[in-house]
């Protein structure tokens, strides 16, 4: 490793050889600055680590990725946490090297390479550096290609400035799926205040047999979607919901000029300027969060 | 999951209400006995005055679940003057001996604890010995411990020294003071003073419709480090947390978190600021 890596960092290799021979220097760099390391791997690439870095190991907190890696919401969540947490105890920088999980249909792909683009946005306030390694053995084609448009700097030879490098919203509008009408949803009455709207709903989802659990955290989302279509559109103007499949469905429209941003709620308070927290929240409590502009206003969809 | 209504109060605590406006009295007279009936308690609706009637047929208006409590007797309505003041003035000891015999017999007719509240006005306030009121509300204090019993002593400010107000709150350890009034008006909402630590204590749901109420009594009220207990607060939203620093964003000591609350503390990164203490 030659020149200093940026923030957001590829490290595409072939074999466990490249892997140790760049990431163990990598890692150890990062404990002799004091910084706090982590590494996320699967447990045969601990195992490899262990071997070259020994008892160093024992100062890296170690996150296996097939457990941790659930959804991107999820791991952004989890991880703007941790890193505030270290920053809080008294590191000076958060190291990373981490291996996105294995992808293995095309809406996986989409859906971590999503990830990796919003990882930029979302972390541009921490003080992190950040490698994703890419082992070309196992991930498909489309994730290899993908990463070359998120990571600002890679390694070739050193760390050089990736000119496949895409604007994370291009690439996360460009990987959502285009949201489709939800059938057989029925009008839920707006009539009274929250409280009484939530006791509604709920009685709904509970003969939807929807678990407790994600009944709930469907209210908290919803309520922050009425609460925005409150602020900054006039109110909601109609209120959907049922199920759909083995999920539910509710859908919130408001009479707002509505808006076109695909990042919206994907990034962390702290990566904002105040405002979006009600997005970020719903986001976090739900399965997705569609949101669709039409000339009518904003139809937001939330699944649990 | 789903509470009906906010009541600020816990079993085995010794609340007071000084009111100024009858409307928030009786929004929190209804949460108390609403709260005792789903409790299992044996519920005593001490009202001001002798109508007990009228008294009654006020409550059986204000919600479907008070008829059938007084027609099996879970919930009683009774005059304060008769508890009181039964030949015309106060004693401490008979009050509380009255107070121990309710208890008793609540337990024994097989109800989980007594709530009892008593609306402490006109009746009272010019009795002879009601000037041991504060001593009286002290020994409530001492000697009601556990957790059958929730007692909710209601205080008409206009029938009051402030001197004896003074007094009376500082013997309860609860106290729904008037500046928090307000908070519920809208909403499933409720606040409550916790001494000694000077807690703020909410109960219910803090959502976007409530918050700003909550928001203006903070602004208004209370200055410096706020000391927060929000463990019955059963849904929070991020308009409701943001209002817990009031508008002037200010530092916070949360003591206790519902579950609702700890998640929106780690969402909206409050665990890792700097002005947001947190108990462990």
């Amino acid at each position: 490793v030659t020149a200093a890596p940026a923030r957001h960092n590829l490290f595409q290799y072939l074999d466990d050889g490249e892997l140790v021979y760049h990431i163990a220097p990598f890692l150890r760099a990062g404990l002799e600055e004091h910084e706090a390391v982590v590494l996320v791997v699967d447990r045969r690439k601990l195992a490899l680590m262990q071997q070259v870095l020994g008892d160093l190991l024992t100062q890296i907190s170690y996150i296996d990725r097939d457990a941790f890696y659930t959804r991107p919401e999820a791991a952004l969540a989890g991880y703007d946490a941790q890193v505030r947490r270290y920053i809080r105890d008294g590191a000076a920088r958060v190291r990373v090297f981490g291996e996105l999980p294995l992808c293995r249909t095309q809406e996986q792909a989409d859906t971590w390479i999503m990830y990796e683009a919003l990882l930029n946005p979302a972390f541009a306030h921490h003080p992190v550096t950040i490698v994703c390694g890419l082992d070309v053995r196992e991930q498909p084609e489309s994730v290899l290609e993908g990463s070359w448009h998120t990571h600002p700097k890679m390694l070739l030879g050193g760390w050089s400035d990736n000119d496949h490098y895409h604007d994370p919203a291009q690439v996360v509008r460009a990987r959502t799926p285009a949201p489709a009408p939800v059938a057989g949803l029925s009008a839920v009455p707006l009539e009274g205040d929250l409280r009484e709207l939530r006791v509604r709903l709920f009685d709904q989802m509970a003969a939807a047999q929807v678990p407790e659990v994600e009944a709930y955290n469907m209210l908290i989302a919803v309520g922050e979607l009425l609460a925005n279509a409150r602020t900054h559109a006039g109110g909601a103007r109609e209120l959907r919901a049922g199920r759909a499949g083995d999920r539910f469905v509710c859908e919130i429209s408001d009479h707002g000029g509505g808006f076109d941003d695909p990042l919206a709620g994907y990034l962390p308070p702290g990566a904002q300027n105040g405002g979006g927290a009600g997005l970020w929240v719903a986001r976090q409590m739900t399965r997705g969060l569609e949101l669709q502009t039409s000339e009518r206003g904003l139809t937001a969809r939330l699944w649990v | 999951m789903y509470s009906d209504i906010a009541f600020a109060v816990r079993p085995g605590e010794h609340a007071c209400c000084r009111f100024a406006h009858i409307e928030d009295r009786e929004r929190l007279a209804l949460a108390f006995l609403l709260d005792g009936l789903r409790r299992g308690h044996k519920v005593l609706y001490l009202c001001d005055g002798s109508d007990v009637e009228s008294a009654s047929a006020k409550l059986r208006a204000s919600d479907p679940a008070v008829e059938p409590a007084l027609t099996r007797g879970q919930l009683v309505v009774r005059a304060t003057r008769d508890t009181y003041v039964p030949d015309g003035t106060f004693d401490v000891d008979r009050m509380l001996e009255a107070l121990r015999d309710e208890r008793t017999r609540a337990l024994d007719e097989g109800y989980t604890g007594m709530s009892l509240t008593g609306d402490v006005g006109g009746g009272v306030s010019g009795a002879p010995g009601a000037e041991h009121l504060a001593e009286y509300e002290r020994r409530i204090d001492e000697e009601f411990e556990g957790t059958t019993q929730v007692l909710l002593c209601q205080y008409d400010h206009s029938q009051f020294d402030a001197g004896t107000l003074s007094d009376v709150a500082a013997a309860h350890r609860v106290d729904v003071s008037p500046e928090l009034a307000t908070i519920g008006r809208i909403g499933s909402i409720a606040a409550a003073r916790v001494h000694p630590s000077d807690t703020l204590r909410l109960a219910g749901e803090l959502d976007f419709e409530s918050a700003p109420d909550v928001a203006d009594v903070l602004d208004a009220h209370f200055h410096g480090q706020l000391r927060l207990d929000l463990a019955d607060l059963s849904y929070i939203d991020v308009a409701g947390m943001r209002a817990l620093r009031g508008r002037k964003g200010q530092g916070l000591t949360i003591s206790a978190s519902s579950e609702s609350v700890r998640r929106l503390v780690g969402l909206l990164a409050w665990d890792t600021d700097p002005t947001v203490e947190l108990a462990v």
